[in-house]
């Protein structure tokens, strides 16, 4: 062969897969070419025997024919140790175990961070609500819970139903301010008890005595309400309470008298600088009939003449058991604020009591809506800058 | 099921070679001797339902490793887990400090390592258990014929490799080469 080795006859070569004859001529050429030799000799070494000279451990064996033995006695040659092996053998009874585990931890978890019963927070519900209404400076609207710890703001000829349960129900009828102070129940046999405060405005009351017992119970500037089991209407207006009764009876303690009187069915009882109970009209229990009617102000002649939101009232908040502030007071305001304010919620931001995400109103209001709502607004927000100054100075 | 004593002499005939078979293909002794026992394993297993033909024991082994290799690569191919270097001794006569000749493994290594399965367990076999080209034929059930074509085609393979490599070093050389006269006269 005088010209080169191919790499193709080189590895064939190499490989033995060559014919007798070209092998020979291969060798020879292999003898007489000095490159070539040199290419063979490279190959030869590159694919030269690495691992022959390797020997598997003796262990190696030992473990094959202990594998065997496990095999022979119907175990699993491969079977795993410790949680691994209960996981192999029993999967079912293992994952069930875990989901057994991980619901009591969850349980657990449950009854340890449920608040007790006697701090149940409960809620009224906001059945109707017009546009306007706020609550802690948030539009309400229908079906919102109101938790204690709630100022209520109705401007002029809205209305608000609120319901506790199927037997109990507060109707606010605007220009009001009202507060719900307390809303709680002991236990699940324990009446729910509500505490209220009517700082202006009017309001019907009706518990027919079924659902839940609720024990509640109005303040006014100038008396205190007990109902048990009624229907009525109380109004605070001007200095003034108006309680009107349609059934059952209440309990009324004047602010400026220490002795309470009882208001039957069928009456009215107006509290001023001294307390009158009288025989209602028949056309004073109309008002009950239609809360619409008494929304437009068609009972106005029957009722107090109500006060619009932000002017100056006659109240006297001295007398108001400290809920009421008269900024008037604290920095010289010549316009007088309300801000209701409670021992729970003193050291509280006002927007935080209500626990509810923001809430949209579904009615959009109108300008003069809006002004009021406004108005409202900021009602509430010079009289929260009044209590910061106030603190800030207290310091 | 096979006994312990004809157990024990398959192992003691085979176990060498497949060791052996099963570096080629992992590289890594600790690994090979794992699949070795696992490979011991599936013929007992096998032996528990079938009846065990003593001529194609042989067969069966290198087969079963053979997967077992191949499963190996394919779950680290999933997760990326590969020996970081080639940690097998050289057997050969050639000096261990050969660095050129180390890199040539190295890279003759890569190449098998790119060709099918077949072809790789016939160059192991050829070159590393030296075995005729009739029992790789038995081993991996396929024909003597095709067994040496497909080992003419590796070797084949590798060569123009290389010599590809080589000539892509002896151009990298003449223009590194290059560069430094440029450097020096200009």
């Amino acid at each position: 062969m005088k010209r080169h080795i191919t790499n193709r006859e080189l590895a064939r070569y190499i490989a033995g897969a060559m014919s007798n004859r070209k092998r020979t001529s291969v060798a020879e050429h292999l003898t007489q070419c000095d490159r070539c030799r040199a290419r063979h000799e490279k190959m030869l070494a590159v694919i030269a025997p690495r691992y022959f000279s390797l020997r598997a451990s003796d262990a190696a064996k030992v473990r094959v024919m202990r594998s065997r033995d496990k095999l022979a006695e119907g175990e699993d040659a491969y079977a795993p140790g410790g949680i691994r092996s209960i996981l192999s053998l029993h999967p079912r009874a293992f994952i069930a175990a875990s989901l057994a585990l991980v619901t009591a931890v969850a349980v657990t978890a449950a009854l340890l961070l449920r608040p007790p019963a006697g701090e149940a927070r409960l809620h009224l519900a906001a059945v109707i609500a017009d546009a306007g209404v706020t609550i802690n400076d948030h539009p309400v609207r229908d079906r919102d819970k109101v938790f204690e710890q709630s100022a209520i703001i109705l401007p002029d000829k809205t209305t608000m139903r609120l319901e506790y349960g199927r037997g109990f129900s507060i109707t606010l009828i605007g220009p009001a301010i009202f507060s719900i102070d307390r809303l709680m129940s002991r236990g699940p046999s324990e009446p729910v008890v509500v505490e209220c405060t009517l700082a202006q405005g009017l309001l019907v009351s009706a518990s027919d005595g079924t659902g839940k017992k609720v024990a509640y119970t109005y303040n006014t500037p100038d008396a205190r309400v007990e109902p048990v089991g009624t229907e009525f209407l109380l109004q605070s207006a001007g200095g003034t309470t108006l309680v009107v009764m349609k059934t059952g009876s209440v309990r009324v303690k004047p602010e400026r008298s220490a002795e309470s009187v009882a208001v039957s069915s069928g009456n009215r009882c107006m509290v001023a600088e001294k307390t009158e109970i009288s025989k209602a009209d028949p056309e004073d229990l109309k008002i009950f009939g239609s809360m619409e009617q008494l929304r437009a102000g068609a009972f106005g002649h029957r009722l107090l003449k109500p006060e619009p939101l932000g002017k100056d009232t006659e109240l006297e908040h001295k007398r108001f058991k400290g809920r009421l502030i008269d900024h008037k007071q604290i920095h010289g305001n010549s316009k007088r604020k309300l801000q209701l304010e409670t021992p729970d919620n003193r050291d509280k931001e006002r927007g935080k009591s209500l626990r509810r995400d923001k809430i949209i109103s579904p009615v959009k209001p109108g300008m003069r809506e809006k002004d009021r709502i406004n108005k409202n607004k900021k009602l509430i927000r010079n009289a929260q800058k009044a209590i910061r100054q106030k603190r800030r100075t207290s310091r | 099921m096979i006994d312990n004593k004809t157990l024990s002499d398959i192992y003691d005939r085979h176990h060498h070679e497949l060791f052996v078979y099963i570096c080629g293909f992992t590289r890594m002794p600790e690994v090979a001797e794992d699949f070795l026992h696992d490979a011991f394993v599936r013929l007992i297993r096998y032996s528990q339902k079938y009846p065990l033909d003593p001529d194609n024991i042989r067969a069966f082994l290198y087969r079963t490793a053979r997967n077992i290799c191949i499963d190996h690569a394919r779950r680290n191919r999933k997760l990326d887990i590969s020996p970081l270097k080639d940690n097998i001794e050289s057997a050969g006569s050639v000096p261990e400090d050969d660095l050129e000749l180390r890199e040539l493994r190295s890279k003759v290594n890569s190449l098998v390592d790119d060709r099918d399965q077949v072809s790789r367990s016939v160059y192991l076999m050829r070159t590393e258990l030296e075995m005729p080209f009739q029992d790789i034929a038995e081993a991996l059930g396929i024909s003597e014929r095709t067994a040496k074509r497909k080992m003419s085609s590796m070797l084949e393979y590798l060569a123009d490799s290389l010599e590809k490599a080589g000539f892509k070093l002896f151009i990298f050389f003449l223009l590194s080469l290059l560069a430094i006269l440029i450097v020096i006269y200009k």
